[in-house]
């Protein structure tokens, strides 16, 4: 039951911040989230599951009730937590109580219906990360979109409606396809289930149960969904050549929710990738991973190289975002233990160092009022603080060590290194592991141009240090990095324990 | 001394504590936090001292100290451990002393000089420490790797300390991107390292460099990847992780950042870019030499690198005008020595020269500063001279470490630059050119270093004084004297340790204590060990005591005539710089060989225009493809819109029109009209 009262209890929490004042909504909402942050954490504690929620394992505090049926299907109401979850869970109610923290400073309008739209969004996160029955999720999944969209097209930039609609329309009609394929999965299956649970549909892919269907055979259906749903994911993640409206999205967005759609909902992407095409089809991965790994690279590459000629601070942490995503899926491809369980840890690692990257950025734009490297220079000497953590976020994003960035992508490189997917995945690690070089070259030029140098500021504000409510969520997220990157195996065991069902499957078709 | 070893640890944390006292607490405290550096390093210097006697004593210590992460089901166990050996113990002795004594010198060039900001300069100091501490000790590939990169990243927080002028961020992103690149290498290596053995531990039952000896002598099997047989691939991984070692060490092509990170503080300098953390790259080499030592394709492009290094970056010296720059381009061709004697199978050569240097190159940086102090901080030699009378124990430490850096006997650099040419030469003459034409480098590079170091050392201290500051130097005080007068005596001393050409011309046994002392080792990590895995063989020209002799005299020689060739130009009241008489060289010399504009170039004209071009098609195509997609459905849209007229006949209209179709294409399917 705990699933339900921590996802009620966040609903109940918007509802609440929706009616307070708006000049104590930031606070009221800031104290609310603390309550799925400790239920989070004591789930986190109690934890108990052991394999894969999908494969057979016994997921932690499952709940399985029929609830309608439809058709030949039962809809349940089925959610459970493993491995795989349970750190995104974590990962969601602490980032959601920090994003509120920061929002304090830069939203001045509306504080009410912002700050519940955040809640509402996380309640709808946690729906995201739990639910194991295909309705149910993608209820959820869905429902993500609408907080966001207001989120961004009420309180953005100039830009914002623009964005929003961009946002909104290709995340949706990407979803639309991945829907499909999903249910063209379901049909193929025919009468071999009887629920849309996603245990019971990635067991009976497993069993071979797939059939014909709409004049495909089985292993074209395969491809087909296959297909439909990694491009519906990819958008999400974004994948290059699906990310443009990521960078538009994150320059309109305010910061706080830029950290949330850098830190958490590209991460529904990875996870649904992870759930469902490498985990339900993984054959048919694995006969797609030249060009799966083809994505990952360019992904990396071709994302930090964009970033390299941006001008905004944001804009920068956006590309860099496609560049770090395209990590996760170089490590999800290679079908080992640390490439898998390494993309899963960087879902969170990357959670935590983008959200800190965004909001070091909101913090200086607070004071200065623009992003634009070659508007300041020398910052550091009036924000030294700030400054302080700019740079160790900077290098946390760069891979520095015993900071949780560099143990992600070392477990993914290690794990994709070794992979036996395909001979040539030394080459593409190799390949994509050029982005560590990249990376440093646009954050040490950003940080060399606009914190260090004489002190240069053309705007009529005077710029000193950010309050402390705007640099604690700063100095949390790092420190929670630090402990992260000492630490791994806080994680990564029990991802470990979750990922290693997924490699033991054969092939089914 | 029982037990000694197990207190290894609290020689990585105490400067590991001095940088959160600093960090914390510095700006409350007297000479901010100068003294819980200075404590802790003394600390780890004395347990240092102690690890070396116990180990001295036959001891030695590899213990697993922390699970980083552990594996589930068949995937390996990422640890971090401990190794002490005499080669990790001397580097401890080594890094805790000059530590120490750069803690004390700061007291005198930060406090003393009314910095601010002391506070973090004595946190990245001390973060510095522990963490090229921990590096020395870690008993495998990737804690190395981890520990590699933080000492980049304090190397990067002390060039740029004087973050509010353009120059030293400036060098700072260029010390840790040059670096960066040659990690890059690294990284892949110690991520090939994992696959291809599932340990990268360097010593103990699962070290890779046995587990890669007993593959190749078919003991063992291990994966090699991309159809490659075992040697080709040791080679390739050799060379990968030799990426990191070139950029840290500073060696051709990635040692244009040494000599832009004097940028920052010269006890820095003294500590980071002299002694220590780029001597890391090295010592890396001769931690794992058991896995290099297999493979002669890569000793040969290491003694290569080596000489090449050693002689181009002395070449570089003879023209540089401040003090500084001058030390840094000998720097880059001293750890060309030491890579010259690794590759070519000088082991203990290269290590001991490892050691001198760390002494007498601390030294002259430290010299250095305490002319910098004197001179209100002008580095400009042109302003100098005349002042060996003013500041008497900062000159002859001063000439102390010139002497031995010169390689004038019976100073440090002598005997270990002599044993690394020695190495080379008998290797060379059995049957390896490659080497030879590394010996030929590295002894030209010998008469380069004697010049460049007397020129240096008669524009700073002899002669008349060129400048008023000359004339009236601002006097130091006893914690910049005490460091330079330990270190004075160590750099004329330190070579006492390790006598061979007197053992092989004179026939006393036993004086080569520096060789006893390393074979004194676990099996697998001893000198003795890797002499019989070396695919060298020696030979003489005449008798061994022959070629000890000719190779001394000869690099003596030549030392004493570049010293007597800046003898003669610059040791006179007024010198000039005679720089004339180069020619074009001349220019060629000043640029640097052009090494910083290409690499600028392929920065600023190269990758910049690809990535704004990339944009420029992100935005225009990729995003005009989505935009485009979108617009479509739109214009589509509103023209679909135009049959809503709300006209109800239309409808009608429509509907009997769509009937119809409908029926008419169902009827065709199924074949009504058959």
């Amino acid at each position: 039951m705990i699933i339900e009262a921590l996802i009620a209890v966040t609903f109940l929490a918007a509802l609440v911040t929706f009616v307070v004042p708006d000049r104590y909504a930031g606070k009221a909402a800031f104290a609310l989230s603390l309550v799925p942050v400790l239920g989070s954490l004591y789930m986190w504690q109690q934890y108990d599951a052991s394999g894969n929620a999908l494969l057979g394992g016994s997921a932690a505090f499952e709940t399985d009730i029929v609830w309608l049926q439809l058709g030949q299907y039962d809809l349940h109401w089925l959610v459970g937590v493993d491995g795989i979850s349970m750190p995104l869970i974590v990962l969601t109610t602490i980032l959601t109580t920090l994003a509120i923290v920061s929002a304090w400073t830069p939203i001045t309008e509306r504080q009410s219906q912002f700050f519940g739209l955040m809640l509402f969004m996380e309640a709808n996160l946690l729906g995201v990360f739990t639910a194991l029955d295909f309705f149910v999720w993608f209820v959820f999944w869905e429902a993500v979109l609408v907080p966001m969209y207001f989120l961004i097209g009420v309180w953005g930039g100039p830009r914002r409606k623009y964005a929003a609609i961009k946002f909104f329309v290709y995340t949706n009609i990407a979803s639309l396809v991945m829907f499909i394929g999903f249910i063209s999965l379901v049909f193929g299956l025919g009468d071999s289930i009887s629920s849309l649970r996603l245990p019971e549909i990635a067991q009976a892919l497993q069993a071979g149960q797939l059939g014909g269907f709409a004049g495909l055979s089985a292993g074209a259906l395969a491809s087909v969904a296959f297909i439909a749903m990694f491009f519906g994911f990819a958008v999400k993640v974004p994948v290059a050549p699906l990310h443009t409206w990521l960078p538009d999205a994150h320059v309109e967005a305010p910061t706080p929710v830029s950290v949330m759609l850098a830190g958490v909902l590209l991460k529904m992407g990875t996870y649904a990738l992870l759930r469902f095409n490498f985990t339900m089809l993984p054959e048919t991965a694995r006969s797609f991973a030249l060009p799966i790994a083809l994505l990952a690279v360019a992904s990396v590459i071709y994302g930090a190289l964009l970033a390299l000629a941006q001008q905004d601070l944001k804009r920068i942490v956006a590309y860099s975002s496609v560049s770090s995503m395209g990590y996760v899926i170089l490590g999800l491809i290679a079908y080992t233990t640390y490439g898998v369980g390494g993309a899963t840890f960087q879902m969170v690692a990357h959670g935590l160092i983008s959200g800190l990257m965004f909001m070091a950025v909101g913090v200086i734009y607070n004071t200065t009022h623009t992003r634009m490297v070659t508007d300041m220079s020398g910052v550091a000497d009036r924000m030294p603080v700030t400054a302080g953590i700019f740079v160790a976020g900077a290098f946390g994003y760069m891979g520095l060590p015993l900071m949780a960035g560099f143990a992600a992508e070392f477990f993914i490189f290690k794990g994709a290194f070794e992979s036996t997917v395909m001979e040539a995945m030394p080459l593409f690690t190799g390949a994509a592991m050029f982005g560590i070089v990249i990376v440093a070259g646009y954050l040490l030029f950003a940080m060399q141009r606009t914190l260090f140098g004489p002190f240069e500021f053309d705007g009529d504000y005077e710029i000193t240090e950010a309050p402390f409510h705007d640099v604690a969520p700063l100095a949390v997220l790092l420190l929670l990095t630090i402990v992260l990157g000492v630490s791994p195996d806080i994680f990564f065991t029990m991802i470990q324990d979750a990922v290693n069902p997924i490699l033991e499957l054969g092939g089914a078709f | 001394m029982a037990g000694i070893l197990e207190f290894a640890p609290a020689i990585v944390l105490l400067p590991f504590l001095s940088f959160l006292i600093a960090l914390g607490a510095g700006r409350y405290m007297p000479k901010g936090g100068a003294l819980a550096g200075i404590g802790a390093t003394a600390g780890s210097f004395a347990l240092a001292v102690a690890t070396f006697f116990a180990v001295s004593g036959g001891q030695t210590y590899n213990q697993h100290i922390y699970t980083w992460a552990t594996g589930v089901g068949d995937a390996v166990t990422l640890d971090f451990g401990l190794l002490i050996d005499p080669l990790s113990a001397m580097m401890l002795v080594i890094v805790t002393l000059i530590a120490f004594l750069v803690h004390v010198f700061s007291l005198g060039y930060m406090n003393d000089e009314g910095e601010t900001g002391l506070p973090r300069y004595y946190a990245a100091l001390g973060l510095f420490s522990a963490s090229m501490l921990g590096f020395v000790v870690s008993s495998n590939l990737l804690m190395a790797f981890m520990f590699f990169e933080l000492v980049g990243l304090c190397s990067y927080l002390l060039i740029g300390f004087w973050f509010r002028q353009d120059g030293p961020p400036s060098a700072a992103k260029k010390a840790f991107l040059v670096t960066r690149f040659g990690d890059y290498f690294f990284l892949i290596g110690v991520v090939a390292v994992f696959a291809t053995f599932g340990s990268a531990a360097f010593a103990g039952p699962d070290a890779f460099p046995v587990l890669a000896e007993e593959a190749l002598h078919g003991e063992h099997s291990v994966n090699t990847f991309l159809g490659m047989g075992e040697e080709a691939w040791f080679t390739v991984v050799g060379l990968l992780v030799l990426g990191g070692v070139v950029g840290k060490s500073a060696q051709f092509p990635l040692h244009t950042w040494l000599p832009d990170a004097m940028e920052g503080p010269t006890p820095v300098s003294a500590l980071i870019h002299a002694a220590t953390m780029v001597a890391a790259g090295v010592y890396l080499v001769a931690r794992m030499y058991g896995f290099y030592a297999l493979t002669p394709t890569t000793l040969a492009i290491i003694a290569l690198i080596g000489g090449f290094t050693a002689l181009f970056a002395a070449t570089m010296g003879v023209v540089k005008k401040e003090i500084k720059q001058v030390l840094a381009y000998s720097t880059i061709s001293q750890y060309g020595y030491m890579m010259l004697g690794l590759g070519a199978g000088g082991y203990v050569a290269a290590t001991f020269h490892l050691m001198t240097h760390a002494f007498f190159k601390a030294l002259l940086f430290l010299g250095a500063g305490s002319v910098i102090i004197a001179m209100h901080h002008n580095e400009n030699m042109w302003d100098m001279g005349g002042l060996k009378d003013k500041m008497p124990v900062t000159y002859y430490a001063f000439l102390s470490g010139s002497l031995a850096l010169a390689g004038i006997v019976p100073f440090a650099g002598f005997w270990s630059k002599d044993e690394v040419l020695y190495e080379t030469l008998i290797h060379g003459l059995g049957g390896s050119p490659i080497l030879l034409a590394a010996y030929a480098m590295g002894l030209l590079a010998v008469f380069f270093t004697g010049f460049y170091t007397f020129r240096m050392v008669f524009l700073t201290f002899h002669g008349e004084p060129r400048t008023e500051t000359a004339r009236n130097p601002h006097g130091v005080r006893w914690n910049v004297k005490a460091p330079l007068a330990v270190l004075g005596v160590l750099a004329a001393t330190a070579g006492f340790v390790n006598m061979v050409p007197v053992e092989k011309l004179l026939g006393i046994k036993g004086i080569d204590f520096l060789h006893q002392f390393l074979d004194g080792s676990f099996s697998s990590l001893n000198a003795h060990h890797y002499a019989e895995i070396l695919p060298y063989s020696s030979s003489y020209i005449g008798g061994e005591a022959t070629t000890v002799a000719i190779g001394a005299g000869v690099s003596l020689g030549l030392a004493l005539a570049g010293a007597a060739l800046a003898y003669v130009l610059y040791n006179v009241p007024e010198p000039v710089e005679h720089t004339e008489k180069l020619g074009s060289i001349k220019t060629v010399l000043y640029n640097n060989y052009y090494q910083d504009e290409y690499q600028v170039w392929i920065a600023t004209s190269v990758v910049q225009p690809i990535s704004r071009v990339l944009d420029k098609f992100d935005q225009g195509i990729v995003d005009g493809v989505v935009n485009g997609i979108s617009s479509v459905s739109l214009f589509a849209g509103s023209r679909m819109k135009r049959i809503q007229t709300g006209v109800v006949s239309n409808y009608a209209a429509l509907l009997t029109l769509g009937l119809t179709a409908l029926l008419l294409g169902l009827g065709l399917i199924g074949g009504w009209f058959a």
